[in-house]
């Protein structure tokens, strides 16, 4: 199982995935069209194309944030 | 026909920290924790707690600004391990007024308080973003 925090400006929602894959689909899903940031394991994650299945299982913390940005 | 009530309660010390960090050049920009004290469907009271100026790192800061992801992250942490929550963003226009651009809107990705300083005419103005990208006017209730 592995689980993804989405940090919001209220706090923490957690999604269970159950694969690797799923997991990573989601994550680089949600980065792109919805404009989150990534951190796996307190690392922000600048290039998703870096991200694979054996770092996301075996990654203890990985969460999404809202990118904070206008003009 | 509903009307919005959304206000911010802020005291004038929160206030000042924010007008220290304008930049006559550059945007600024930081978080402001709070709670949430009345809310319904169509109106949103919150107190603010504290003001956390964060870095730009936006490519070009006269028109934008971007805050420095791992610094936010910090932030919401904090924000979160003391009971509270985000309850607005403060960013500036130097070269304008506090109206929000055409990218704040398109960037809205949470509902708050949103604080834009404007350098053209030094006035704040208040608003809420909602998550459909658009701004309700709010209100600023100074203590």
């Amino acid at each position: 199982m592995i689980t993804v925090n989405v940090a919001s400006a209220r706090g923490h929602d957690s999604t269970t995935f159950d694969s690797a894959q799923a997991a990573l689909d989601f994550i680089t899903s949600t980065a792109v069209n919805l404009e989150k940031w990534v951190f796996v394991n307190g690392e922000l994650i600048a290039d998703l194309t870096s991200l694979t299945l054996d770092r996301i299982s075996h990654a203890t913390d990985i969460t999404l944030s809202n990118q904070l940005v206008g003009g | 026909m509903n009307t919005y009530d959304k206000a911010i309660h802020i005291h004038t010390d929160i206030l000042d920290q924010m007008y220290d960090i304008f930049h006559h050049e550059e945007e600024v920009c930081g978080l402001i924790s709070g709670k949430y004290i009345e809310e319904s469907e169509y109106k949103t009271v919150a107190k603010a707690e504290a003001f956390y100026p964060l870095p730009n790192i936006a490519p070009n800061k006269a028109l934008l600004f971007v805050i420095d992801p791992v610094l936010q992250m910090k932030t919401y942490n904090e924000i979160f391990s003391k009971g509270n929550v985000v309850i607005g963003l403060y960013h500036t226009h130097p070269f304008n007024k506090g109206y929000p651009s055409e990218t704040d809107r398109r960037k809205i990705n949470d509902e708050y308080f949103w604080i834009i300083f404007g350098g053209q005419d030094l006035v704040h103005r208040t608003w809420w973003s909602c998550k459909d990208k658009r701004f309700l006017p709010a209100r600023m209730v100074i203590e």
